[in-house]
């Protein structure tokens, strides 16, 4: 047994051996903390409940429709559907209810600011458990068909709309017309299950009623709207693949019967499934934090490495203390428990260490990661991580011990006494210090590989121009209010109004109207259309569709390659030209020579009946991480959601309040939804490169640093029980600098088998990649980068850990000091 | 011709701590000549191995001068002490201090590798040394496959391979038996005939004997050559 007295010993010699302790207590404090906060993260994601009432038994719906077999339409099922399945809801469900998602500007505000809204039934509350602050939750009678215009509000929302004020219980706010009073505030600690997207928080909830699917879609199988659900907790002993199947089997028969007179959906079929809440929260964020935890086993195993190169050169060192104690008595497990006390000792203050750079792991985890992980906000240390810290460690501590105390010949022992320095009783043969130094390079090689990798893909995409204009430009969404339903030539007419008052205005250079940017809010989700050579439309090539003004392609600064941009009148006139980008016009025709050919629009005023010319071809765009899509720009203004592109003057800028000024001079009834500026929109794109890009660097300088402190052990271990024998080679004419060859020499084969078999597991990675779908362009630059840097890295732990024998007289050596 | 092959003029070594400094050697003078074989004696502790050290420029002197056929050899680089070492001194040591993952062969050639002498060359002198010592039919050997006095005398053979001034001996059968022990101190004798110099550091009276010089040092300082060694001792 282990006794304080141990202890006390072995916190003396550390005590006289500071850099050695503190080498090993920060090599694996950070690598061991790192994993701590993985497992933290993996364990919270993949097994730590959810915290809802029996959260093993919600479901949120997910209905895909499938032409031949294939899915058509992914995540949508038709409203009348979702209706008729909420109905018979107590069949199957012991509470569910109705949701929907989606974003509104408050109309009743000088800023209209926007807020992400959801559309429930009064039983969501229950579901989730929601605590309230303020007030109550929707009831039954705020339930379907209820059209109560009540509506409970999120605590960040009423810290930002009323500053937390107790009176804003009553208050109203205004949605397209319409006053909602609000009747509760939803606590401080309530989470949210992030069932629409990791992140994604509701600010406002409005009764379902309210949700924003056009009228038309509320009565129609065929059309859709997405982001609609059901959402339930099933019968205590219920059968989710039954209801499933039970419910898919009902809305796929009423879809059939609805459509029966239409040809176009004889082939179309709908399924109705039932995702675990748990599932709809992880998305695809498995495999992420299953990659994040193996990369910080990685680190442990490479520190690991480093800590047993270290410590079986401080047992060398020690070789004569347990010389005299084997003299005097100590048998072998008295060794064993002497090193493994010291262990022990060190791999305490490891642990300890651990824990508070995984906290610190955590909160930075939370701070930056929000927006790519689910909840991250339930993250914090808990008993199952300290557990496995301690567990972690205690395995560690065992497995250095044993490791030494395995090397340590008891019967040599007794010769180091006797002898004058030649050989030692602990002594690791060539085989296993060079198995050492190539596990070493090899571990460290493939982290720096893969590092590397990630990090020149992500400056690359950081970098990458975007082939359009972004700085000083704005897109500005313009929510309508109760004007949307106004007809559309009066809307037009508006909209050209206020592009007028905002070209007159001292801080804008030039306006446009679009349907939109090619890169926005959110990302880059285009509007699509199908445009054909011939007006059967019987082949089809698809395109994301922007409807523009003629100063859209200024503004932007879009790059001709043949023809030219809509001339002034395009609009006005209604002339049937096109730009299409060079994508679209190779995937038409190989040579991309289309100008002056003829397309039919699916989506034109008249269907498709009259062609349109191609007249221009634009340079494509290159968005990060992405290759471009097929589109084309139509020379027309649409009057719904509309936007505002403007190009401000240097150094300029609006407030929506501003905006909402100018454009109130022409209706009061539009509203800025959004306003975000393109270079803005750009970081939001790139947020994910950013972020993986700061990431990898500084896993590359830990790795980097690990493999420094891990050659750099098993090196001065070889010098240290070589010493003699280099002596010897200095004592009959070896140089300095020859002495420092030969030992670089002899590690340089361990170093490059360990490229080796880096490259080849690295082979194997990339193979598996590209089997899967995973775009990895393998670098010849990295690769010499990294051969270099470990070979650099090699030379110079060489050196440092030669220095002190070739910077002395020989005699030093000679004599093993 | 000056016939002075090692030289030393007040010489000392001084090894300081924190707390003291210790005296190994005091104003050492000495000459050594071409074809001498010097015994160097004296009780544990008095500086004989720090002697043989400074000699073989394992070491340096901490005041005084050392020169080595006339050339002033007392503060050199660690480069030039080993470029000199080479080229001036083979060593024999009482631990042999042959290199076990290297052959036989290997071990001899080591120094005449370090001159980088062509291939041809070191194979030839090689052969020729580890006949001299009758030790050529283990070449291909490894050290720990041999006995002591075979290690020795391979050893013998590493330090004559590269045709030193001065042989640097230092307790050379401290390891082996007496039989052993008498054979190698023949092999040394006979090389000393041959014309070789010889220094020998040793505490064995009858080998000491064997030197046609014989030097005794004592705290440090070198006593009289040709005084008693007991009057000097008593004083």
């Amino acid at each position: 047994m282990i006794s304080s007295k141990d202890f006390a010993v072995a916190f003396n010699a550390l005590r006289t051996h500071r850099g050695y302790a503190a080498t090993i207590i920060a090599t694996l404090g950070f690598t061991l903390g790192a994993l701590v906060a993985m497992f933290d993260l993996n364990y919270q994601l993949l097994a730590a409940p959810l915290p809802y009432p029996e959260q093993e038994r919600l479901y949120i719906s997910e209905g895909n429709a499938y032409n031949a077999g294939k899915v058509q339409f992914a995540n949508e099922v038709p409203y009348p559907g979702l209706i008729e399945a909420y109905k018979r809801r107590e069949e199957d469900f012991e509470r569910a209810a109705l949701i929907s998602f989606g974003f509104d500007i408050v109309q009743d505000r000088p800023d209209s600011p926007r807020v992400t809204t959801s559309y429930s039934t009064p039983e969501y509350f229950e579901l989730v458990g929601a605590p309230m602050a303020l007030g109550r939750a929707f009831s039954e009678a705020e339930g379907l068909d209820a059209r109560t215009p009540v509506t409970v509000i999120s605590y960040p929302a009423w810290q930002m709309l009323f500053n937390g004020d107790r009176g804003a219980l009553g208050k109203t706010l205004r949605f397209r017309g319409t006053d909602f009073r609000i009747i509760g505030v939803t606590a401080e600690d309530f989470t949210e299950p992030q069932l629409a997207g990791i992140g994604r928080l509701t600010e406002v909830w409005l009764p379902w009623d309210y949700n924003n699917a056009f009228e038309r879609a509320r009565s129609s199988w065929t059309r859709t709207d997405g982001a609609q659900h059901l959402v339930g907790r099933l019968k205590a002993g219920g059968d989710a693949a039954r209801v499933q199947q039970a419910l898919t089997s009902l809305l796929n028969g009423r879809f059939k019967s609805e459509t029966a007179s239409q040809p176009f959906f004889n082939d179309m079929t709908l399924d109705f499934k039932l995702v675990p809440f748990r599932q709809a929260i992880l998305g695809d964020s498995r495999s992420v934090v299953l990659l994040l935890f193996a990369g910080a086993l990685v680190l442990l195993l490479i520190a690991a490495a480093n800590v047993t190169n270290l410590t079986l050169a401080r047992a060398a060192g020690q070789q004569k203390n347990m010389a005299i104690q084997a003299a005097l008595g100590a048998q072998k497990k008295h060794l064993f428990l002497a090193v493994f006390a010291e262990i022990l000792l060190l791999l305490g203050l490891a642990a300890a260490l651990s824990l508070a750079v995984a906290s610190g792991g955590i909160a930075l985890l939370k701070l930056l990661a929000q927006k790519y992980l689910p909840r991250l906000a339930e993250l914090h240390l808990n008993w199952p991580s300290f557990g496995f810290a301690v567990l972690a460690a205690l395995t560690l501590a065992s497995v250095f011990a044993l490791l030494i105390s395995h090397q340590i010949n008891y019967r040599a022992l007794h010769d180091t006494l006797k002898s004058s320095g030649k050989g030692t009783g602990i002594q690791l043969s060539v085989n296993v210090r060079r198995g050492l130094i190539l596990s070493q390079v090899a571990l460290t090689g493939v982290l720096l590989a893969a590092s590397l990798q990630v990090l020149t893909q992500s400056i690359q995409r950081i970098a990458q121009p975007l082939g359009f204009q972004t700085a000083d430009v704005y897109y500005v969404a313009l929510n309508m209010g109760g004007q949307r339903d106004a007809p559309p030539e009066h809307l037009r007419n508006e909209l050209l109004a206020i592009r007028s008052e905002l070209q007159s205005d001292p801080k804008v250079v030039d306006a446009s109207i679009a349907s939109g940017t090619p890169i926005h809010f959110g990302g880059d989700a285009q509007y699509q259309s199908l445009l054909s050579r011939e007006p059967d439309f019987q082949q089809q090539q698809e395109a994301a569709t922007t409807l523009v003004d003629e100063n859209f392609a200024p503004i932007l600064g879009l790059v001709m390659t043949d023809g030219q941009q809509f001339q002034p009148g395009d609009v006005q006139n209604g002339t049937k030209s096109l730009l299409v980008n060079e994508t679209f016009a190779r995937n038409w025709q190989a040579d991309g020579a289309v100008l002056d050919k003829l397309l039919y629009w699916r989506n034109s005023p008249d269907r498709g009946q009259t062609p349109y010319r191609v007249t221009g071809i634009v340079r494509d765009f290159t968005l990060p991480g992405r290759a471009e899509m097929p589109r084309v720009f139509v020379p027309q203004i649409r009057p719904v959601d509309p936007v505002l592109v403007l190009k401000m003057k240097s150094g300029q800028e609006f407030t929506n309040t501003e905006l909402n000024q100018v454009i109130g001079r022409i209706n009061n009834e539009y509203k800025v939804a959004m306003l975000l500026s393109l270079s803005r929109a750009h970081s939001l794109l790139i947020a994910r490169d950013s972020l993986a890009a700061g990431f990898t660097a500084v896993l590359v300088t830990l790795a980097i640093s690990l493999a420094a402190i891990g050659i750099y052990g098993v090196l001065s271990y070889t010098v240290l029980i070589r010493r003699v024998e280099l002596g010897v080679r200095m004592a009959i004419g070896a140089r300095p600098v020859t002495v420092f060859m030969q030992i670089l020499k002899d590690n340089l084969v361990a170093v490059i088998a360990g490229l080796v078999v880096a490259l080849g597991v690295l082979s194997a990675l990339w193979r598996w990649a590209q089997g899967h779908g995973y775009i990895v362009q393998a670098s010849l630059l990295n690769w010499t980068l990294l051969v270099v840097l470990i070979i650099g890295l090699t030379a110079a732990a060489t050196l440092l850990s030669v220095w002190r024998v070739i910077s002395k007289p020989v005699y030093h050596a000679l004599r093993n000091e | 011709m000056s016939n002075i092959t090692l030289q030393m003029r007040g010489v000392s070594r001084v090894f300081g701590t924190d707390e003291m400094d210790t005296y190994a050697l005091r104003g050492i003078n000495l000459e050594i000549y071409r074809g001498d074989f010097v015994s160097i004696c004296g009780p544990s502790g008095c500086g004989k191995s720090t002697l043989l050290s400074i000699l073989g420029l394992l070491d340096m002197p901490t005041t005084g001068s050392y020169s080595i056929e006339g050339a002033d050899v007392s503060k050199l680089s660690l480069s030039k002490a080993a470029y000199l070492r080479n080229e001036k001194f083979g060593f024999i040591f009482q631990s042999f201090n042959l290199i076990d993952e290297l052959s036989v062969f290997d071990n001899v050639a080591l120094p005449l590798r370090y001159r980088r002498e062509p291939v041809t060359d070191i194979e030839q002198r090689v052969t020729r040394c580890l006949q001299k010592v009758d030790m050529s039919h283990r070449m291909r050997h490894r050290p720990n496959q041999l006995s002591g006095g075979q290690q020795q005398r391979v050893a013998i053979a590493r330090a004559l391979v590269g045709n030193p001034v001065v042989l640097l001996v230092d307790e050379p059968t401290g390891n082996l038996d007496s039989r052993t022990g008498d054979a190698v101190m023949d092999m040394l004798m006979h090389l000393n005939s041959e014309g070789t110099t010889i220094c020998m550091v040793t505490h064995d009276a009858r080998y000491a004997d064997m030197a046609s010089r014989k030097l005794h040092l004592l705290d440090g300082k070198m006593l009289d050559e040709h005084a008693p060694v007991a009057q000097e001792l008593r004083a």
